[in-house]
């Protein structure tokens, strides 16, 4: 009782103790809310960027198959074989160049979409590619008419989805 | 006790009472609209992840009819497989969940609304074909985080193709 | 250097860092996000383009098929009768877009469809002169799809680069 009322007598410069320990309080419930702020700011921000990154991996692979096969459907241009590199099926799309038939080579190597040129039958590694997105999972598959690719992003993320991408690929008809 | 207030302003050391409190009130108003940035960045991603799986959904329904595939119970594709036909019209409609794929149940509401309008143009009973403008667009159902409009269209797609006269199958009316 | 005349007003310094660092972070994401949105739609917009112009080379295929179909009607099923009509009844498809190469036992349709943008989609029929039958689904046998791809415009890079050529001295020994 004598120490409360201790507290709260006046020093000489007219402040009491229990003012400066209530005011020492509020700085650090302050000081409390601004740290939670910016750190909960900054991990919202590093949580929209991930869910940004993936989606636009996913959409970059996307767009990158659909145009390349969009591009070259001719008849018996485009097949599905298993990569020399891992033996995960892959795409293949011969295009015949000067007199010499080339393959390009879509497939997923180290959580990585890459493409490779080469020449028909020549055997290559994954140096000789070029990286296009990174993505987890890539299996396309060609059921009748229909080439039909599932491409999924990172799983351990929050945001991770997966994609179903159909071409018909009109010229292997007739 | 005007005076002392003032002595406490003006001369002291370190912080006061009245400046912590005037601090809390501008960063607690502050960070209404701060936050509100972050919650607009969140809702332009959801936005994102609509147009891009609507522009995949679209094409491979697209695909599918190109390729020949029936609408309705009987069709190979997953999509197709669950378009109903709501009217007389040529308009069938599937529901389809978070991921963009179909909801199969009445008793879940469905995040996005699939409508593909078959409007035929041209039509020939020796080859039992017909030439259709196919227009697939996707509406969606739920909300965005902390924002009111609701059925708004997400994408549309229209393209010629010649298909079956029979092609929504033998549904009856 | 900065001299504090009073220690007051240092919890203003606080919120004005705190602010920034927040405002920094949420435009930041908002960026981010926003450029995120803008491909999406540029790969929407391409898709419908894309549709547009192949929906050209669809109603062709139509056209070809029906032609096809009422040769076989018309020819009463001798393969002279059939290749006479189909030949003379394709010369209406032909115009700009839509070439024609006649060959003794094969036609081949060519169709090359451009859009406003300077993208081409090339599509390849060919229609051979084969046995027909009766009972079979002919149609499919009859045209075949040598080509169905786009042929996308050329880029042009606005900044040349130029590279001077060279000279090497090769010293013989």
């Amino acid at each position: 009782m004598e120490g409360i009322v201790e507290l709260m007598k006046k020093n000489n410069k007219g402040v009491s103790k229990v003012e400066v320990i209530l005011v020492m309080i509020l700085i650090l419930l302050m000081g409390l809310a601004v740290f939670t702020l910016v750190v909960s700011s900054s991990d919202t921000y590093k949580n929209v960027i991930d869910e940004k990154e993936n989606l636009s991996n996913l959409r970059i692979a996307a767009s990158y198959i659909d145009n390349k096969i969009k591009q070259s459907d001719e008849q018996s241009s485009i097949y599905i074989k298993n990569n020399p590199i891992n033996g995960e099926a892959s795409i293949v799309i011969v295009q015949r160049v000067d007199n010499e038939n080339y393959e390009t080579w879509i497939y997923l190597s180290d959580k990585m979409l890459k493409e490779a040129y080469i020449k028909q039958n020549q055997e290559f590694a994954d140096d000789m590619s070029f990286d296009i997105a990174s993505i987890e999972e890539f299996v396309p598959s060609i059921k009748d008419d229909i080439m039909e690719i599932t491409i999924s992003g990172n799983k351990a993320s929050d945001t991770f989805s997966k994609r179903y991408l159909k071409i018909n690929l009109k010229s292997n008809e007739g | 006790m005007k005076d002392r207030g003032e002595a406490v302003l003006n001369k002291r050391n370190g912080f006061t009472l009245i400046e912590i409190i005037i601090s809390i009130g501008i960063v607690s108003f502050l960070s209404v609209y701060l936050l509100q940035i972050f919650i607009t960045a969140k809702n332009l991603n959801e936005v994102t992840y609509d147009l891009d799986n609507a522009v995949i959904v679209s094409k491979s329904v697209m695909e599918s009819l190109s390729a020949g595939e029936k609408i309705g119970p009987d069709s190979d594709d997953i999509i197709l497989k669950n378009a109903r036909k709501l009217s007389d019209e040529l308009i069938y409609t599937v529901k389809l969940g978070d991921d963009f794929q179909p909801v199969d149940s009445d008793f879940v509401d469905s995040s996005y609304i699939m409508n593909i309008t078959l409007d035929l143009v041209d039509s020939s009973e020796l080859s039992n074909m017909g030439l259709y403008n196919i227009s697939v667009d996707i509406h969606r159902e739920k909300l965005y985080f902390l924002k009111s409009s609701q059925n708004k269209e997400v994408y549309a797609l229209n393209a010629s193709k010649g298909l079956l006269l029979d092609i929504g199958g033998d549904t009856s009316d | 250097m900065i001299k504090f005349k009073t220690r007051t007003g240092s919890s203003s310094i606080l919120v004005i860092l705190l602010v920034v660092t927040m405002v920094v972070f949420g435009v930041l994401a908002m960026m981010s996000s926003y450029s995120g949105l803008k491909m999406a739609r540029k790969t929407a917009q391409w898709t419908q383009d894309y549709y547009e112009l192949e929906s050209k080379a669809e109603i062709m295929l139509y056209d070809v098929k029906n032609i096809v179909h009422k040769s076989i009607v018309a020819s009463n099923t001798t393969n002279q009768d059939y290749w006479t009509s189909l030949n003379r009844a394709l010369q209406e498809l032909d115009s700009s877009e839509v070439t024609l190469t006649y060959d003794a036992d094969k036609i081949i349709v060519k169709g090359d469809f451009v859009n406003s943008s300077g993208d081409r989609f090339l599509a390849l029929l060919t229609l051979e002169n084969l046995a027909l039958d009766n009972d079979i689904a002919i149609e499919e046998d009859l045209i075949e799809i040598n080509t169905w791809k786009l042929i996308p415009r050329e880029v042009e890079y606005e900044d040349a680069i130029e590279f001077k050529d060279l000279e090497v001295n090769i010293e013989n020994d």
